[in-house]
């Protein structure tokens, strides 16, 4: 069930009435079985595999709890859960890899992998992997029931594309449960239009024809259409992501569950690592604290922090998918980590005002990260290569696409604007709260904009993020 | 005003001021959501509905057809015939149609039966997955035959997924549903919230309506095409000067397959056939829901003839993506899936030469010379009236009745 389809509408409504006619006792259960039927109403066979998960890992992390050799316990959670995540993602990949090996070695040969990914898989294996690490390292001070783990775990704002959730962050609000306030509704409703509206606006309706065509197509040697079909993608994939990020995070509030940010206008970072601290902010920090960390982060010499820092990116590129093309995404990111570590450069702070003098340094990174999408979009290595060579080969004997042009520069505005209005936000809520008028505007605002969202609506596709 | 009330109404206020701004906030939220759309939609209203779209073509067509079939009077002399299959059965103008030229040779092979009629349920883009979710109420109106055209490209991904598969999944009776869910609904692409919600809507007999709010988003999206065509148009002429997204990206379409014309490209049958031209066995998602709806049409008692439409073999020879014994798997598992559900099968699928069809979809020509419908048409009442299927099951109706 799509957020932006009128099912997934009709599913919400009815969950958060419900949610907030039942008294405070009833309503985690009441979540956890509209979780279990929001992942359902998808596939119902692949909710025995979540289930499965959740159980197999529960009661590691029992006897993890009460074991004198608690590793033994972690390890059998990490080996069940990349096990379940490997068969369902990876077994084709694998095996397509090394068939033509075996083939040649042994003359050996087996049929591929057809296996549906099941849908939120990556996020949610990540979520039970980082819960029972942090239980290991006994950052976890009880252990929650079984239902509130499985409510962690299958909590359907989140469940198929994230935020992926640290322990610490949901299981304290379902034990306190829901606050559901005024001011939760308004932001919530909020970040659902926003989201909404930039998934179906932005990246469906504005984006997503001239990059699937541009990519997909092929044949023209026209380097300005390839040029704004990536600075289109690039908008796309963020637009689409943080979109469902948005509408999470608004679903959530409805609920009255704060979700942590997922993205702080990555296109504005003025160096590689700071895209990834304002790019897919929960898997970074999961990467960091989970693998970076534990291979021995900075810690261990200049040498071993460049390697720890590649592994981290490669592997955070394999997650995104069964390909080598995603591998290859996240060695280029690992690469530029590298450069940029090993030029000497530290990491600036977040919260600094932007200036004039930052734009180059900011164009710099964000076309280092355009290139490195050419492989994340990419049908297969030989395409993202062809992508590349147009780039810079051949005649711009069509013209410009000015639309596409335009829209590109709008998504550009909308992304300063979305900084701005960040960082003003507290005070502009400030300013209206108490004035009668000031509601009346927003109530406007939102309608106007979920209003465009829904007529555009039917150009709508799957979000990009839920294929991992 | 004495402190005491001067202190209510501080105390008060607050609490009133924040019902009023949550009013507020509501009432203008709804209001300008209803404004700002219907406003939207009024401003591109002029821009004409897509007619050929396929739900809206079942609203305006099939659901018309079964009723009138299952209003007609029942009478010894009259048989009633329901015709399924998509744009290739409805291809062409009114009494030439592959229905009307069965039922005009019918009634000339069977002088008994004046009262013969063929009702046309195929519409474009009508394949096996949306036919297994009307197979109830076509069973419903009670026909006394249902004459099925599939095809092999029914099989291929394209097909599969045709992009109306919600909307028209919701036509399944409801007592279908839980059997319906035991159906490969992953290989359709139909999730099954969308099979509920769908299948609520029409239920909830809003199914005019969404389709009017459908019509609506095709108006916008036409608005869209328009103004990329106007700002085409207002430009300088000239390959070179196309600025607009939708002309430019014709042009990249045209380039990417510029080496031959659009028939004739390996790519396009490949996407077009899809796995018959490797071989499908009965497991094969489009199959099932063959078999399915041949079922539910056996278990009603009505007597089904389902026909492989014919395809141009000689082109797919010639563009180089033939492979007979897999195409003969795959039709062989056409084949069974019919018959071990309790239909008839007739395989045309490889009559026909290059020269009797029009496009790459299987659509045949129609010229002085040459009409393949027209053989076709014929080809298929020859086997009815042979095999006296007519009267064999006429007569069994009459007994069970």
């Amino acid at each position: 069930m799509l957020f932006n389809s009128p099912q997934f509408a009709l599913f919400l409504l009815a969950a958060v009435c419900l949610y907030r006619a039942l008294p405070a006792r009833l309503r985690n259960p009441f979540l956890l079985g509209a979780s279990l039927l929001f992942y359902t109403l998808w596939l119902p066979a692949y909710l025995v595999l979540l289930l499965a998960d959740i159980a197999v890992n529960y009661a590691l992390l029992r006897g993890m709890a009460r074991s004198s050799r608690p590793k033994l316990y972690l390890v059998a959670s990490i080996v069940f859960t990349l096990g379940l995540l490997g068969t369902f993602k990876y077994a084709a990949l694998l095996v397509t890899t090394t068939l033509p090996l075996l083939e040649g070695l042994f003359a050996f040969s087996g049929p591929i992998p057809d296996l549906l990914l099941p849908l939120g898989i990556s996020f949610y294996s990540f979520q039970i992997l980082g819960f029972s690490i942090d239980t290991y390292r006994g950052e976890t001070r009880t252990l929650p029931s079984f239902s509130r783990y499985a409510l962690f775990i299958s909590f359907f704002p989140q469940l198929v594309a994230g935020p992926i959730l640290r322990g610490s962050q949901l299981l304290p609000q379902l034990a306190r449960g829901g606050e559901v306030t005024p001011e939760r509704t308004r932001r919530g409703l909020w970040l659902l239009g926003v989201g909404l509206a930039k998934k179906v606006i932005l990246a469906d309706y504005l984006l997503a024809g001239f990059v699937d065509l541009v990519f997909d197509a092929g044949g023209v040697e026209s380097p300005v259409f390839y040029w704004v079909a990536l600075y289109s993608f690039a908008f796309q994939i963020y637009y689409d992501f943080s979109g469902y990020t948005d509408m999470a995070r608004g679903i959530g509030l409805l609920l009255g569950f704060e979700l942590p940010f997922n993205f702080l206008e990555p296109y504005l970072s003025r160096s590689p690592s700071e895209f990834w601290r304002r790019w897919h902010i929960t898997l970074s920090r999961w990467l960091a604290d989970y693998l970076y960390i534990p291979l021995g982060g900075n810690r261990r010499g200049s040498v071993r922090t460049l390697a720890n820092l590649m592994l981290t990116m490669l592997l955070g590129g394999l997650w995104h998918g069964a390909s080598w093309n995603f591998v290859i995404w996240g060695g280029i990111h690992g690469l530029i980590l590298v450069l940029h570590r090993a030029l000497g450069r530290r990491p600036v702070d977040l919260d600094a005002p932007l200036g004039l003098r930052d734009v180059p340094r900011i164009l710099v990174v964000f076309h280092a990260v355009c290139l490195a999408w050419v492989f994340f979009r990419a049908e297969d290595f030989d395409s993202a290569l062809q992508f590349i060579r147009h780039l810079f080969v051949g005649e711009n004997a069509f013209g410009l696409p000015l639309v596409q042009i335009g829209v590109v520069l709008l998504c550009a505005l909308l992304h300063l604007a979305e900084r701005a209005l960040r960082t003003r936000l507290p005070a502009i809520r400030a300013y209206l709260a108490g004035k009668v008028w000031g509601d009346a505007v927003q109530g406007a605002a939102l309608g106007a904009l979920l209003a465009l969202a829904l007529v555009v609506s039917g150009v709508g596709g799957d979000f990009i993020y839920f294929q991992f | 005003m004495t402190a005491r009330s001067q202190q209510d109404v501080r105390g008060k206020r607050p609490g009133f001021t924040r019902s009023r701004g949550t009013f507020a906030f509501w009432f203008c939220l709804v209001l300008s959501t209803l404004v700002v759309s219907r406003t939207i939609f009024a401003l591109v209203a002029s821009f004409p509905p897509q007619p050929w779209q396929t739900s809206i073509g079942v609203m305006n067509k099939i659901l018309p057809g079964l009723k009138a079939m299952g209003n007609r009077p029942v009478s010894p002399a009259q048989v009633r015939i329901a015709m399924l299959g998509d744009s290739t059965v409805d291809f062409y103008p009114n009494n030439e149609k592959i229905p009307d030229r069965i039922e005009a040779a019918l009634r000339a092979s069977e002088p008994a039966k004046p009262e013969i009629q063929v009702t046309n349920l195929a519409f474009l883009g009508l394949g096996p997955t949306a036919y297994y979710f009307f197979a109830d109420r076509i069973a419903a109106s009670k026909p006394d035959l249902v004459i099925w055209q599939v095809s092999l490209t029914h099989a291929s991904e394209r097909w599969r997924r045709n992009l109306l598969r919600p909307q028209l999944a919701g036509w399944a009776a409801p007592a279908r549903i839980p059997s319906a869910l035991t159906l490969p609904l992953d290989a359709i692409g139909l999730t099954v919230d969308e099979l509920l919600f769908y299948a609520l809507i029409v239920q909830a007999g809003q199914a005019e309506r969404w389709q009017d709010w459908l019509i609506n988003l095709s108006r916008v999206d036409k608005a869209r095409g328009s103004f990329d065509a106007w700002l085409s148009d207002s430009t300088e002429s000239g390959p070179e000067k196309t600025f607009a997204v939708a002309s430019a990206l014709t042009q990249l379409k045209d380039l990417s397959h510029s080496e031959r014309p659009d028939r004739y490209s390996d790519l396009g049958e490949i996407d077009h056939f899809g796995s018959v031209l490797e071989g499908i066995d009965t497991d094969h998602a489009t199959l099932r829901f063959i078999a399915a709806a041949v079922h539910v049409f056996s278990d009603a008692g009505i007597p089904t003839l389902v026909y492989l439409n014919p395809i141009n073999l000689e082109h797919l020879d010639a563009v180089g993506v033939l492979d007979k014994s897999a195409l003969e798997r795959s039709v062989e598992a056409y084949r069974s899936s019919v018959l071990d559900s309790g239909g008839l099968f007739l395989d045309y699928h490889d009559i026909f030469p290059d020269s009797h069809f029009s496009d790459m979809a299987g659509h045949f020509r129609r010229d002085d010379e040459i009409e393949a419908h027209a053989l076709l048409a014929e080809k298929i009442a020859a086997f009815i009236s042979e095999k006296k299927l007519l009267g064999r099951e006429r007569l069994i109706r009459e007994e069970k009745n």
